[in-house]
Order: structure tokens, then sequence, then C-alpha cells
């Protein structure tokens, strides 16, 4: 899911990361829109905000409104910073590195949220400024390993290109296109996943309250763990291959050991050979 | 290392900016600050098609007030003090009423919390030293927009 680059993943790699990270993402911006009244998954509604606060004149709701959009284009901005410097060195790394900070961001909010939040509006605006932080990293994460073809924070784009596909799909030669049938199925299937993220938020948080953020991360977690079970089995499976290799080796040495008894070699150079 | 300075120090301009800017504004929990007395209880639209109310009738704060806000923690309110410990004391009526309020999202919603079952939220579209402007969707027995205008008395 995280450990292949670009144009390397498989339908199926885009699927489940793409499938989970929406889910996460639906459930951060309906729980933020709850508790908070603001939405922290994308920052088309804040550009609007931001115009109308300027044009009224508000100051400091400028300057909020402006740092949000700055923290989710910084998130952005880090994720992919981390995956191009990062990657030549351990591709893993690189890639969960942006969903362990998201993780931390996220269990910040719940955490604080549970046990400190006196509901100020200077606390408010800085939980909302690290939930935005989060999503801009997930999405510049998701975005970045996919070649641009899994956005999960947000549905304009998603929406808009569903429907260019299924009006190419009114003729034949597109419906019989592989990869557009695919990019589909992509699509539809982080529509949905986002929006049941969203309802499983809505019913939780009535609920659970801010312990919903304990919720999202352990999906998160699935993300991250879900590959570095593969990397363990993979590096099992070489170790394996190692200790393999140099019995192989000794059985050849063996062999030789034989023909060299056969054509009466000393024991001392038999000894050497073997133990060589 | 050229485009890494220009890259810092870039960062470090938006920090500086942002909070230049920030100093020179003031919280929207600072400005609420104080007493505030109502003005004005209108009706600012209507969201069924073809329903209207006659220009004569639309500041009838009194008939509005008594229409939309019967069910309402603020209904009875004539004069809103909020206090810096988060509390708010409605008076009017030859009542008083002591009330929770909070400021959400970037400071547009008032939260107004009578006990933990009975909150009100109330959009705050306007707020300045000398005004305030709360809007709130009725769906009691008249649907529609409300619109709640005070004005500044004391200064906490």
């Amino acid at each position: 899911m995280l450990s292949k680059f670009s144009n390397s993943r498989s339908l199926a790699d885009n699927l489940k990361l793409g499938v989970l990270t929406a889910f996460v993402a639906g459930m951060v911006n309906v729980a933020s829109l709850l508790i908070f009244f603001a939405f922290t998954s994308n920052v088309t509604g804040h550009y609007a905000i931001l115009a109308s606060e300027i044009a009224k004149g508000n100051l400091y709701q400028v300057g909020v409104v402006l740092s949000w959009i700055f923290l989710f284009f910084f998130g952005g901005f880090l994720s992919n910073f981390i995956v191009i410097h990062l990657k030549d060195y351990n591709n893993y790394l690189a890639h969960s590195l942006p969903i362990l900070l998201e993780i931390a961001c996220l269990m910040t909010v719940g955490v604080y949220g549970e046990y400190f939040f006196k509901e100020t509006l200077l606390e408010t605006e800085f939980i909302l400024a690290l939930m935005l932080f989060a999503m801009g990293l997930q999405n510049g994460l998701t975005a970045s390993i996919s070649n641009f073809s899994v956005k999960t924070t947000h549905l304009t784009g998603t929406t808009t290109e569903l429907g260019m596909l299924f009006s190419m799909f009114t003729k034949r030669e597109f419906r019989n296109n592989k990869p557009l049938r695919q990019k589909a199925i992509l699509l539809f299937s982080i529509m949905i996943t986002y929006l049941i993220g969203a309802i499983v938020a809505g019913l939780l948080f009535t609920k659970i309250g801010f312990k919903v953020f304990y919720f999202v991360n352990i999906f998160l977690l699935v993300v991250i763990t879900y590959d570095l079970s593969k990397v363990k089995f993979y590096r099992r499976l070489v170790k394996q291959k190692i200790r393999i290799t140099p019995s192989v080796n000794n059985l050849n040495k063996q062999k030789a050991y034989l023909n060299y008894d056969k054509l009466g070699e000393t024991k001392k150079e038999k000894e050497t050979l073997v133990y060589d | 290392m050229k485009i890494g300075i220009i890259y810092v120090f870039s960062l470090l301009i938006i920090v500086v900016g942002f909070g230049t800017m920030m100093s020179f504004s003031i919280s929207p929990e600072v400005t609420i600050m104080g007493e505030w007395k109502e003005a004005s209880w209108e009706y600012e639209r209507l969201d069924g098609y073809g329903q209207s109310l006659n220009e004569e009738h639309t500041d009838l704060t009194a008939a509005v007030k008594n229409l939309l806000g019967q069910h309402l923690v603020i209904h009875e309110a004539e004069v809103w003090n909020f206090k810096p410990d988060g509390k708010l004391l409605l008076t009017g009526n030859g009542e008083e009423k002591e009330v929770d309020w909070r400021l959400k999202g970037r400071g547009h919603i008032l939260e107004i919390r009578y006990d933990k079952t009975n909150i009100e939220r109330y959009n705050l579209s306007a707020l300045d030293n000398n005004s305030m402007v709360l809007h709130f969707e009725a769906d009691m027995q008249a649907r529609g927009i409300a619109k709640l205008t005070f004005s500044k008395t004391n200064f906490n």
C-alpha cells in the first residue's frame, strides 16, 4: 500500500490506500464540523471565507483563515518533501513518516480535546490548524506516491472526474478501456468510503466525543502496519535465502572434498577445504 | 543551498507577516466582552417560496421576538452581559438568567448553553466595538432566518 511508488503501483495498491485514507478524511472532516463548526479536510470553502472576511475587514479572521490554508499547504509540502528526499534512503520510511506525523497530530487533537480542552476560541483555532495540517500531510502523501491518482481529502476533483468518466462510458470504446474502468472504480470507492467515514464519525461523535480521533488513528495504523508486515516478511524471506545459500555452497564444497578424497589428497588439505 | 535559503527566508516572512497581522487584530472573544442591549429582532428572509412580510411588519421587534424566540433561552433577555469567565448574564422583564457562552469556528458561531441538553447556536454575522448582529435559523413555528441586532452599552 505504501511501499510502491508512482507508476509501479497497481489498482489494488491505490484502492487499499484510497479507501482507508478517504475513510479517515471523511471522519476527520465531520468530527471537526461537529465539534468546531469548520471543515478541515479541504480548503476550497476557506478560500471563499477568506475573501468574505477580507471584504468585511475582519483582520483577525483573515489571519486565522490564512494560517489554516497555509498549514494545509505546508502539510502537502512537508509530505512530498519527505517522500522525494528520503525515498532513496528508505522507501517505506519515506512513505510512512507523513502518516506517522498525521497520527501524532490527530492523537494530540484527541488527547487534548478529551483532557485539556477549555473551549476557548484560541484552542479551537489551534486544533483546527493541526487538523488541517494533518489533512494536508495525508493528501500530499497519497497524491505524491500514487502519481496524483489518489487524492482523498476532498471530493470536488473526484466528483468531476467521475462525472466525466461516466459520460465517456456512453461510448463503447471507452467502456472497453480497462485503465478508464479501473480509474472509475478507484474514484467511486474513494467517494463512497469518504461518505461512510463521515457518517460513522457523525454517529460515533455523539457517543464517544473526542475519542473519535483514536478510532481514526486505528485506520492510519492499518495503513502503516499493512506494509510493515510485508516488509518484515520480505526481510525474513531474504534472511532465510541467505541462510540457504551458504549451505548449498557447503554442499558443493563437500562434493569437492569427496573429489579431493578420491584423488588421494592429505587429510589436512581436506580439513582446510571444509572449513574454508 | 541557495534554494534552501530562499525557502527558509520565505517561511520566515510568512511567519513574521502573520504574527504582525495578528498583533494588530483583536480576537472576537475579547470584542464580545461587555454589556449589549437588544436593538431589534427582524425576519431577514423566509425560506418558503412566495412567503413575505409586509415592510411595516419586518421591524416589529416585539412581535417577531414573540413569534420566533418563545422557545429560546434568550427569549426574555433584553440585556446580554458577556463575562470573561465564560458566563453570560441575560437580563429582561425583571428576570435574570446565567448561562454559558463559547465562540466556535473562527469566531463566527456563538454557542449558548443553558444546561447540558439545552444548547443554542447563533451565527455571529457582524461584531465590532459598538454593534453585534446575530442570525439564527428559526425552525419552530415560523421557519426562516431571524436577525438580532445589539448595541454595546458597557465595556467590561
